[in-house]
């Protein structure tokens, strides 16, 4: 409503009909803590995998002498230093990079899933339709949290051998990884199913997909050409949604000591440790406080940006 | 209607029967168990001999026999043993699955519900007063608090808030389970997520109900202000809210294990993730099967409310 430049020019251009392809990006600059959450993500982000190099070299450097020591410029130590005397600030940008990965690989793990089985759902529709989606009924009725530890513990021993097998012996740490991301991407395709299910049963119904039928294109041409453009909105709205979900369930492994394994650190695992160094006497906060706030700061920025992506994709919602 | 309650009670089993495959089928593959796990070094006959008795060495034949065991309403009706029977346990070896579940579940189902009362009850003025009042700095502060409830792990809130008010003010007990004084932090703990989710819900469904017609002749016959908010316009806000509950719910239930192991109560969830460390199959089982039952349950109660609050809705159609 401040910024009444655009509407003076394309006076047509009402919320009612603006349509999802016209413009929509101004809408996102518009929505002020979405930009604002933009540029922290990305400061933070730079932050983290910009100095990949050198904290992949001192994330697991122990420093006994240091151990607990609090936040100091000499030696470069801001976040002060752990247990082991290990520097919490290269454990900081080194878990950031360990973390915001997992949410991407669980977010990418649920589009690509997701967006297959609602949408194979929603177009064959009846009886296959109703299989699927009894299915994600089912899962849903599976507490989640429970069934990334079932999955994680399940599967973690056959992933060792199978890498060992491909990459050479030696591969925990890489099955490790890898089983996180596909245990926590595993469980959050639902939501995604089921949205893009009902996004395609809307679309299907429309005039230009029954014109697409009527000229005899074949399916795959529809869901690719015509049904999935259309989809990108709630795909990546549900994925950004997606990100801080995953990064958030891998801290709870972490804490119940089943997430990561030990040297490497993510947000969620520094802060479950520094949770665990506190007691009544001395209160080591810094290993609490930065790793938290990051977290913390992380996921509130991928919220905003969720929402805001949501009015650019979802012109119906008012604010 | 009471058609689709019928259907929806009978496919109740069958969602419970999926799941516990399902979870069965996950729990096979966990290498190990108790038994072999054991640090008394039996005999392999003495071995073979108690895994025998607890089916650990055919899969499938302990699949079927807890499939068997674990729904016994004649038994139950001579008197014979419980209703459900879960099994025993196969680490705690003089325990049954039952004896566990029924120490532990009224406890977490307690925290859950505190916290989910909790939730609705402050979250929904919170969202109804941050639509009304908009852009004040009421809607800014309790936006702020509700991102901070669903941007922070429960296990950094739930240590603040003990730090805070067990240790530094020392109005309440650091953990343990038994006192309302005790119920306190864990339940708030727990609630802020959802609280925050249900204000922002609450608020986002009061600015798009406010603006509708019905509303504005609601004000225009000069209903006082209060009551159009609280009573008009609240009854269609909530039910976005309504629908979440059920999930919420659950996640209240299932997610509260981290917050039991932060404030030393004995719930459920320690059963579970001690279940699927030391591969107790039937405690993993037995776990899963009651959150899932309760899960299952919360759903369709949601669903039926929903008719109820608003008639318009046909579950039939649907």
């Amino acid at each position: 409503m401040t910024t009444t430049v655009g509407t003076t020019i394309e006076p047509e251009l009402t919320d009612a009909t603006r349509s999802a392809g016209s413009h929509p990006w101004k809408r996102f600059w518009r929505n002020r803590s979405a930009t604002v959450s933009l540029i922290v993500l990305g400061i933070i982000i730079f932050a983290c995998f910009g100095t990949l190099m050198i904290s992949a070299k001192e994330y697991h450097v122990q420093d006994l002498n240091a151990n607990r020591q609090p936040p100091q410029l000499i030696p470069f130590a801001p976040f002060g230093y752990d247990i082991l005397g290990r520097n919490i600030f290269w454990r900081c940008l080194f878990g950031g990079v360990v973390s915001l990965g997992i949410g991407l690989a669980a977010a990418a793990i649920s589009v690509i899933i997701g967006t297959l089985w609602g949408a194979v759902a929603g177009w064959y529709g009846g009886r296959i339709d109703n299989i699927m989606m009894r299915l994600v009924d089912v899962l849903y009725g599976l507490p989640y949290i429970l069934l990334i530890i079932l999955l994680k513990i399940a599967f973690e021993p056959k992933l060792i051998r199978l890498l060992d097998r491909i990459f050479g012996p030696g591969q925990e740490r890489t099955a490790n990884i890898v089983i996180l991301f596909l245990a926590i991407g595993g469980v959050s395709w639902l939501t995604m199913a089921r949205v893009i299910r009902g996004q395609v049963l809307s679309l299907k119904a429309q005039p230009f997909i029954e014109a697409a039928r009527a000229l005899g294109l074949p399916a795959r041409k529809i869901l690719l050409r015509h049904l999935l453009p259309n989809l990108v909105g709630p795909i990546i709205v549900y994925a950004t949604l997606t990100v801080p979900q995953a990064i958030l369930q891998e801290s709870f492994l972490s804490f119940l000591g089943i997430g990561v394994q030990a040297p490497v650190p993510t947000w969620g695992s520094l802060a479950a440790e520094g949770v665990k160094a506190i007691n009544t006497v001395v209160s080591f906060w810094w290993m609490v406080v930065f790793p938290s706030v990051l977290l913390g700061l992380t996921l509130l920025c991928l919220n905003f940006i969720g929402d805001g992506l949501r009015d650019v994709f979802d012109p119906k919602t008012k604010r | 209607m009471w058609r689709h309650i019928i259907i929806r009670l009978a496919l109740c089993p069958v969602i419970l029967w999926a799941i516990y495959t399902i979870t069965f089928l996950m729990a096979v593959t966990i290498p190990g168990n108790p038994f072999k796990m054991s640090d008394r070094n039996l005999s392999p006959d003495v071995e073979r001999a108690v895994m025998a008795i607890y089916k650990a060495d055919d899969n499938w034949a302990f699949y079927w026999q807890y499939l068997d065991h674990l729904f016994q309403p004649v038994k139950a009706l001579r008197g014979e043993g419980p209703l459900i029977d879960l099994g025993p346990s196969w680490q705690y070896r003089d325990w049954t699955c039952n004896q566990i579940v029924a120490a532990a579940l009224p406890v977490s189902v307690g925290l859950g519900m505190t916290a989910m009362f909790l939730a609705v009850v402050l979250g929904v003025p919170i969202g109804v007063i941050s639509a009304v009042k908009r852009n004040s700095w009421f809607d800014y502060t309790s936006l702020g608090l509700a991102l901070i409830g669903i941007s922070l792990p429960t296990f950094v809130t739930g240590t603040a808030l003990l730090i805070l008010f067990a240790v530094k003010l020392a109005w309440l007990p650091v953990g343990g389970w038994g006192g309302i004084s005790q119920l306190w932090l864990p339940a708030v703990t727990l609630s802020l997520p959802f609280m925050a989710y249900i204000a922002r819900l609450t608020r986002l469904g009061m600015l798009d109900v406010m603006a509708s017609d019905y509303i504005r002749t609601a004000q225009a016959k000069g209903l006082p202000p209060r009551t159009v908010i609280w009573k008009h316009a609240l009854k269609n806000a909530f039910l976005p809210v309504l629908s979440y509950l059920g999930p919420a719910s659950a996640a209240a239930l299932t997610g509260s294990f981290i917050i039991e192991s932060i404030f030393n109560i004995p719930g459920l969830g320690q059963h579970f993730v001690a279940g699927v460390l030391n591969r107790d199959r039937a405690m993993i089982l037995g776990t899963v099967l009651v959150y899932s039952a309760v899960i299952v349950v919360f759903n369709l109660l949601v669903d039926l409310t929903y008719t109820v609050v608003d008639p318009r809705i046909d579950l039939e159609e649907s």
